[in-house]
């Protein structure tokens, strides 16, 4: 009996050991790109540990090119659009649960709708209007757009979290002596956070990171996001600049990981999309 | 005057924002698909279903639909499975397991941009670490990008890696939230690991894997980044967000384009339909 | 002075009729329980006094003033949920104090209370915990505490005792009504069981399908009913009945039913001879006796089949040609096999009702 219990523990320790490398190893191969030499970086055959490391590159990659104000606008896109999303998509999640009406499964369906939308095919119309409106080359555009493409999937998520939390206690504070808003957010609110935050989470890894409409809808330093400007360094007379996107990508990984572990807690509670029997 | 319901007016906002950011822009690519219309030139005819037809004929076309389904299909093939696994393997307590599944979570919060261009990265023929180890290991080199297959291969493994864990997240936190019960009672009766976990373990993450699945899936049909990074779309692996980019945007051809939309929206919106009646009994 | 007036309320709900047109009037410091199956309404009621639901039809007064679009908070109405509906994420002492902090009272005056509260429902100890960590009584407190620890009009509860076990429900039943007294408070109490109306309530009103069948002091809806479905439905166990049929015989009145013959001679002017009636008597009005009985008591053979011990009491099932019959005996009766015995009681405990109509004649 023990015996077959130790190969079977060691199986699964390896497992889980496979999943482990297979998920770093890009991330580490990335990370050590950033600190290699021009030269190092392509050399063949590939070396594991930097020869030389240096953090040249971390520092030339905000002078060669605006990446500052790329990296600012990424940052500010993504903060905006979790705020567009949430302001539109929680009230409307609320309203669902919250109330019946007639053309309530319709209001929903249409919402959710909106998620088959494949941004490709709203990206030339959306540049024709940004040009009328003079929204082209704006982070308020690109927090607009990512703000709406994110709406369907909070107000689902967060529907569902509504669904969960009686009623009886946002009556109960009611009776109690507040107004139905006042129990929403001492209530409501807080027992949903965890939920909130979840999606939150995914919403902005999603804004941080897109590149379609960044790359079309954006000019210019004014609002070029992070993603364009890696990929910008793919051509060009030097080739692929590897360790200018080796770093890049690096930097790009701090403010979702620092976000994240604000809020792990939240987050397990939060990822069951209410959906659990 | 009639009260509003609350709930409506809650939901109104939303539905005008919504309306007025996509789906006014979209009926756009409707009036522009029925007219000859390029932003080179000024004047824009009317030519009706001419551009439809030109869409669907062209093989370009047929192709990127393909490819985009063929995409839809595998990625998700591997990714729920192998999520589903991993989510297995690290719901159990065991010391390490909290770092284990913070790790785990990492790649989606990367730049898909990013990954894209890391995966370049390790299979650039004669740069590369896969290269090297294929080279190693008697393969030689490998062609990611001259061959349909293998750069296939590449964008299954690229979206697989973003995007497993997104499977696996969810999944954990479905299992980890599990009622102990059903597992003691199975024990007393003698059910075997397999048995428990088709017919307790599976049945009870149902709704959760039905969800994030049709996520998936979704966003599937959309694929572009890597396409865009590491083929260009080259060797048959243009999708058909990235066959709008090359076909509308560079030659800045509206109707076309819009037609292309058109007949991708419909796509989309026929096959999410079918999705959710088909599992609208498990949701909620 | 706290006088709650439901005046001709109704309500839908998505096509079906839940409360009918209801009038009731609660009185000042007195325990009211709304009494009715699962489905007539009580909730809903409930909910509508307090306003968190409003009526399709009518208006609620409350001291004259009419409250009926009044929010919740405004109405000095406290409300304890069937479910006890206590925040999950704040303390037991949190929960208690919310009532006075949305009044706005100072830190001290908040702690004043909530201690004192706490303390006279035994939950003192209770203070610092979270809402999951307690037991079914002790939650139960709790949501009671939430509600007595402000000065409300009117407390309206809505079956608290039912998410708890059989043997706390019968000290909570003592509490419940010694604290009405202490409190002075007017209470409201929804409830589907019988004995809580009658361990407590003053007045009981007795709803069915969203209609209101009957109201008044307890005892007089108990013992006089108006018609056989209240008669049924409030008392526990739910009481004999039988067909009977009226008989002019020598000048005198009988009611014959399969079982006996009672000389309703008195009362013959408020029965038809030659007409069919259905006559009632409760279970606790029986007694058994292995003998027969003589004085001025009706009684019958019948053949006991099952008793089931409920405490200090009794309850037993004959069975009498034909009719099954249950008797409420105030003593522990052990059966040894099936027994013959003598059934008997006294006619005056007997109720008649019209068989058409329902409606009680004696």
């Amino acid at each position: 009996m023990n015996k077959s219990k130790a190969s079977s523990n060691l199986i699964y320790v390896i497992l889980v050991l496979i999943v482990l490398v297979w998920t770093l190893l890009p991330i580490y191969w990335t990370v050590t790109a950033a600190f290699k030499s021009r030269i190092e970086v392509v050399a063949w055959p590939p070396t594991f540990i930097p020869e030389k490391p240096t953090l040249n590159w971390f520092i030339e990659v905000w002078y060669d090119r605006p990446n500052i104000n790329y990296y600012t606008n990424s940052i500010l896109a993504m903060i905006g659009s979790t705020i567009i999303a949430l302001a539109l998509g929680i009230p409307a999640a609320y309203g669902c649960a919250r109330y019946t009406f007639k053309g309530r499964q319709d209001v929903l369906f249409t919402i959710l709708t909106f998620r088959f939308l494949p941004p490709a095919t709203v990206v030339m119309p959306l540049y024709l209007i940004g040009r009328t409106f003079h929204l082209i080359d704006t982070t308020l555009f690109l927090s607009i757009l990512y703000g709406g493409m994110n709406i369907p999937i909070i107000t689902w998520v967060m529907l569902s979290y509504f669904r969960e939390i009686p009623v009886e206690l946002e009556e109960s504070y009611q009776i109690d002596g507040y107004t139905r808003f006042e129990a929403f957010r001492r209530v409501t609110f807080p027992l949903a956070r965890p939920g909130m935050v979840a999606i939150s989470m995914l919403v902005m890894a999603f804004s941080f990171g897109e590149f379609l409409f960044a790359s079309i809808l954006t000019t210019s330093p004014v609002a070029k996001t992070l993603p364009v400007s890696i990929a910008e360094y793919m051509g060009g007379e030097w080739g692929y600049m590897w360790n200018q996107m080796a770093v890049l990508t690096t930097y790009g990984l701090i403010p979702l990981i620092i976000i994240f572990f604000l809020v792990r807690k939240n987050l397990v509670r939060g990822l069951t999309f209410g959906a659990v029997r | 005057m009639r009260k509003l319901n609350p709930g409506l007016l809650m939901s109104i906002p939303t539905l005008l924002f919504l309306f007025f950011w996509f789906f006014f822009p979209f009926l756009y690519n409707i009036y522009a698909s029925m007219h000859y219309w390029t932003l080179y030139r000024p004047d824009i005819q009317f030519i009706g279903a001419e551009n439809f037809i030109e869409v669907l004929t062209s093989i370009d076309f047929r192709n990127a639909a393909f490819a985009s389904f063929f995409y839809t299909i595998i990625c998700f093939a591997v990714e729920l499975p192998l999520g589903l696994g991993i989510a297995v393997l690290l719901s159990r307590e065991f010391k390490g397991v909290g770092i284990a599944r913070v790790i785990v979570a990492i790649p989606i919060l990367m730049i898909p941009i990013g990954t894209s261009i890391m995966w370049k990265l390790l299979t650039m023929p004669k740069l590369g670490l896969l290269q090297y180890f294929s080279e190693v290991l008697g393969f030689g080199v490998i062609d990611f990008y001259g061959n349909f297959w293998l750069a296939s291969l590449l964008i299954l493994l690229i979206d697989a890696w973003q995007w497993t864990p997104f499977f696996a997240i969810v999944l954990l936190a479905a299992l980890v939230s599990l009622p102990r019960e059903p597992y003691e009672a199975a024990k007393v009766d003698g059910a075997s690991p397999f048995m428990v976990f088709t017919k307790i373990t599976l049945p009870s993450i149902q709704p959760v894997m039905v969800i994030v699945s049709i996520l998936r899936v979704l966003d599937l049909l959309k694929l572009a980044d890597p396409i865009f990074v590491v083929t260009k779309g080259g060797s048959g692996t243009e999708t058909l967000s990235a066959y709008i980019w090359r076909v509308a945007f560079k030659p800045l051809d509206i109707g076309y384009g819009g037609a292309v939309a058109v007949l991708y929206w419909i796509l989309m919106f026929v096959l999410a339909n079918i999705l959710v009646r088909r599992f609208k009994s498990v949701i909620q | 002075m706290a006088e709650l007036v439901i005046e001709n309320v109704s309500k839908k709900f998505m096509g079906k009729t839940v409360l009918d047109n209801l009038s009731l009037t609660i009185h000042d410091k007195l325990f009211t329980t709304i009494f009715g199956n699962a489905g007539a309404g009580k909730t809903t009621l409930l909910r509508i006094i307090a306003g968190v639901e409003k009526p399709d039809k009518g208006k609620i007064y409350l001291n004259g003033k009419d409250i009926t679009t009044f929010l919740p908070k405004d109405r000095n109405i406290a409300m304890v949920y069937q479910s006890f509906a206590l925040y999950p994420h704040m303390t037991v002492y949190d929960n208690i104090a919310n009532p006075l902090r949305a009044r706005k009272m100072t830190k001290s005056q908040i702690d004043e209370k909530v201690n004192q509260i706490s303390k006279s429902l035994g939950i003192h100890e209770l203070l610092s915990r979270y809402p999951r960590e307690l037991s079914g009584g002790q939650a139960q407190r709790v949501a009671i505490a939430r509600s007595l620890v402000r000065d409300a009009d009117v407390y309206l509860l809505d079956e608290p005792l039912t998410n708890l076990d059989y043997k706390i429900r019968e000290g909570m039943r003592e509490e419940l009504k010694k604290m009405c007294k202490d409190f002075s408070a007017t209470l409201v109490y929804a409830s589907p069981d019988p004995l809580d109306a009658l361990a407590m309530a003053d007045r009981v009103a007795v709803m069915s399908d969203g209609k209101l069948l009957q109201y008044g002091p307890t005892k007089d809806v108990y013992y006089t009913p108006n018609d056989i479905t209240v008669a049924t439905i409030f008392g526990t166990p739910p009481i004999n009945v039988l067909n009977a049929y009226a008989k002019e015989m020598d000048g005198h009145l009988y009611l014959e039913t399969p079982l006996f013959k009672a000389d309703v001679t008195k009362h013959k002017e408020k029965l038809s001879p030659n007409k069919e009636y259905k006559v009632g008597i409760r279970p606790h009005h029986l007694a058994i006796s292995k003998r027969k009985v003589e004085v001025e008591m009706i009684s019958f053979l019948a053949e006991l089949h099952l008793t089931h011990v409920v405490g200090a009491e009794t309850i037993c099932y004959a069975r009498s040609n034909g009719e099954e019959i249950t008797i409420h005996v105030p003593y522990i009766y052990r059966m040894e096999g099936l027994e013959r015995v003598y059934i008997y009681f006294n006619p005056e405990h007997l109720l008649v009702f019209d068989k058409d109509t329902g409606l009680r004649v004696t």
